[in-house]
């Protein structure tokens, strides 16, 4: 059985997961860079109907690589002290899934 | 240069008393052109189920549900249609008295006046009718086409047609109409009839289906352009090199080192450079917006200036002769906004009245609301005037007492 | 769509876009990113000598899509833009249908009352839909950003409306005469820059732009201007179509508030 090795957005991946800091998003935003990741697709929960903060941080962006191959979940949100905010802009360079 | 297929678009102010089918008219007229999407006629097909009704041509138009409702255009709406090489944006204006304000706003945009007149028994021609006519005259419009309506409930009857032409025809040329500039067009908006196809209903009529007679005066020549060069500035703007003056040129042409006079107080000056949408060019042309440097610095406000060529001025006076439509209180004090400034009043004496609804003038020393007058109106300060006819911009004002609005002044000679 | 003469629409909006700068003692501009709000800014730098001499404000609810964050960065520096990013907060109370609607105009009224702007230039169009044909190109808006469509004043000559009140602000809307299609004839002309979301990738393209929640695509092959041009010659569909809301009749109670009519 072959090793799966750890990637770095893996890695910035988990962390973001455990604690969506600003910190964690610029380290994702650093993994994404040369990591063959080209698109982006947002998944909103709860049927894509965002009806309470709770369903932001539900919802996650899909990435996949040059080839439309899922690579991993990330979440779509930022937390900066007591406030909450979405993070898309840490996705910037990426191109939208769009199918 | 850009060529692709771009229309001219001529405004149609759609006038007539509420009632008579003023939105059903320009509903039935999108749907027959193919101007009106698939998503407005079934949210047009939704509406009257939901409020029980047969399918209402006039829901594709008017989309605040209160209209729906209540049946009545509050304000201007817009709605374009196209036909042969050109294209129409029809201006569906209030019908109810109140809201003359908002008539006289989409009015003033027409270049072609389309009057609905219904010839159903106790409808037919209303005061406001003429009125709204008389106002469109005033404004400018000098084409006008007369659609009555309702023919399919009156059995589309000849005569009652023949009626209504004829109780209008001297009132239509008596508020200044030519003759060859009017035309009458017997319709049914519901049924679509005469709209854009002959109706079969109506053999009796030889003449042209309504957009067939837009299309016609829509073709004809629109108002010559006198040449003596009229800016009206906007104000200052700065550059590298100092200040610019900016504004619309309302009349002729503008060359790079012409001699030019700052009005109301006569500053002469002489045209260095000339920028249009950011390029220097040598000259600029009527309806266009330039930025002038000028040989020296103007002293005078340059918001709501004139800038003229310099041997054909307009009259700078504090004193104005014009035809007044009163649609407020018009007092002592009243205030008229002349291209984007606002100059005090120190009078306003009424030298007659003007009935609106029969065109004849009379000895009215007051101002009747929804009447007009001739007056004469003394200003705070100078400013440059000229006929209504010759330069609008500087032949064309607005009154207000206090903030409300109280009148539209037409300059004359 | 009728394709509209753009000498003429450019002349207007210049006119417009000067008489707001030059009548308001402080204006500033609303810039989505999107195609009318970045033809607006093109058609300012014609009118100010390649300048843009006032503020543009983008209100970010943050969830937008990363490609219009990329505009925004590019298009700020290339264009030197005075640019006020208004964070527009993620409330549980104010997210899904209640987010253009509220959540958007709360976080512009306190940009406008921070800065004080006492006229605001918004690049709607009246082909977008029949509840924007009532506007005017100057639209006074009370202190609690209430626009009284039932009775607005007079606008003809020229003669544009001033404030209400003294902690109102004027809406100014240089590109209400203009169609879509116009728009991009513009761009084509005039090499507007634009968000890459407009064109078409495997078969999909968004036609017009929200956040990323809000927006869906429409199946299209126009991979370049001239094609959406070619396509919006010949559409029957509505602009909006793209906008994901559940029905027509939900978007136009939501565009109703969020326009401050309800």
């Amino acid at each position: 059985m072959a090793v799966v090795k750890k990637t770095k957005v893996d890695a910035a991946s988990e962390a973001l997961w455990e604690s969506p800091s600003e910190a964690n998003w610029k380290a994702m935003q650093k993994a994404l860079k040369g990591s063959g990741i080209e698109y982006y697709k947002i998944v909103f929960a709860n049927e894509g109907k965002l009806s309470k903060m709770q369903d932001l941080t539900k919802s996650f962006a899909e990435l996949y690589d040059g080839r439309y191959k899922l690579v991993t979940k990330i979440p779509i949100f930022m937390r900066a002290g007591k406030k909450m905010r979405g993070a898309t802009i840490y996705l910037v360079g990426l191109q939208v899934y769009n199918r | 240069m850009y060529t692709d297929d771009a229309m001219i678009v001529k405004n149609i102010a759609l006038l007539g008393h509420k009632d008579h089918g003023k939105s059903t008219l320009i509903g039935s007229m999108l749907m027959q052109t193919g101007a009106a999407t698939q998503v407005r006629i079934n949210e047009a097909k939704e509406y009257s189920r939901q409020l029980k009704k047969n399918f209402e041509p006039a829901f594709i138009l008017d989309s605040f549900a209160e209209e729906r409702t209540g049946e009545m255009t509050i304000d201007t709406t817009r709605a374009e249609i196209k036909f042969k090489d050109m294209a129409f944006a029809l201006i569906d204006v209030p019908g109810h008295e109140e809201l003359i304000k908002n008539m006289i706003s989409g009015a003033s945009y027409g270049d072609i006046a389309l009057l609905i007149v219904s010839a159903k028994k106790d409808e037919g021609i209303r005061d406001q009718t003429k009125r709204h006519l008389f106002i469109a005259r005033m404004l400018g419009i000098e084409s006008l086409v007369v659609a009555v309506n309702k023919m399919d409930l009156i059995g589309y009857d000849e005569g009652k047609f023949q009626e209504i032409r004829d109780g209008l025809a001297e009132f239509i040329t008596k508020i200044g109409f030519e003759r060859a500039s009017v035309s009458f067009v017997p319709i049914s908006a519901y049924n679509g009839e005469n709209l854009v196809k002959r109706s079969l209903n109506m053999k009796w009529y030889k003449g042209r289906p309504l957009i067939e007679t837009l299309y016609a005066y829509a073709k004809r020549e629109g108002r010559k352009q006198a040449d003596a060069l009229r800016i009206v500035t906007q104000g200052a703007i700065p550059s590298a090199k100092g200040e610019l003056v900016v504004g619309r040129i309302v009349n002729g042409t503008v060359k790079t080192g012409e001699k030019v006079s700052v009005l109301p107080a006569g500053e002469a000056a002489v045209v260095k450079e000339i920028t249009v949408k950011g390029s220097k060019v040598k000259k600029a042309v009527f309806g266009e917006n330039v930025a002038l440097r000028l040989d020296r610095k103007v002293i005078a406000e340059l918001r709501g200036a004139v800038i003229s060529s310099a041997s054909s001025k307009p009259v700078v006076s504090d004193l104005i002769r014009a035809k007044i439509l009163v649609t407020g209180k018009i007092r002592k004090d009243s205030v008229i906004k002349f291209n984007g400034v606002d100059i005090s009043c120190k009078n306003v004496k009424v030298l007659n009245g003007i009935s609106t609804t029969t065109g004849e003038r009379n000895s009215s020393k007051t101002a009747k609301l929804l009447e007009a007058v001739d007056a004469e109106v003394r200003l705070a300060r100078k400013i440059p005037i000229e006929g209504y006819d010759v330069t609008r911009e500087l032949g064309r004002f607005v009154l207000y007492s206090g903030k409300k609005f109280a009148g539209i002044g037409i300059i004359r000679e | 769509m009728i394709k509209q003469d753009l000498k003429t629409l450019e002349e207007k909006s210049i006119f417009v876009i000067r008489e707001a700068k030059l009548k308001f003692n402080n204006v500033a501009a609303l810039w989505s990113m999107g195609k009318d709000s970045t033809t607006m800014l093109a058609l300012t730098r014609k009118a100010f000598l390649g300048k843009i001499p006032f503020p543009v404000i983008h209100i970010d609810n943050s969830i937008d899509f990363p490609e219009t964050y990329k505009f925004r960065q590019d298009l700020a520096k290339k264009w030197k833009l005075d640019l006020i990013v208004a964070d527009s907060e993620i409330r549980p109370d104010l997210i899904g249908s209640a987010c253009c609607g509220k959540n958007k105009p709360d976080t512009l009224k306190k940009v406008m009352d921070q800065y004080g702007f006492d006229a605001l230039i918004v690049s709607i169009r009246r082909d977008e839909h029949g509840i924007r044909s009532k506007e005017r190109y100057m639209s006074p808006r009370d202190k609690n950003f209430k626009w009284d469509y039932k009775n607005q004043p007079a606008e003809l000559w020229d003669d544009y409306s001033s404030k209400l009140d003294a902690k109102g602000h004027v809406r100014v809307h240089p590109l209400l005469d203009w169609n879509e299609i116009d728009i991009w004839r513009y761009v084509k002309q005039e090499k507007v820059p634009t968000n890459p979301l407009y064109f078409s990738r495997n078969g999909y393209r968004y036609r017009s732009l929200g956040c990323t929640h809000c927006t869906v695509p429409l199946k299209s092959n126009a991979k370049n201007v001239d094609q959406i041009i070619n396509e919006l010659a010949v559409t029957k569909d509505e602009e909006r179509s793209g906008r994901s809301m559940d029905k027509e009749r939900e978007y136009v109670m939501q565009k109703l508030r969020s326009l401050g009519y309800m």
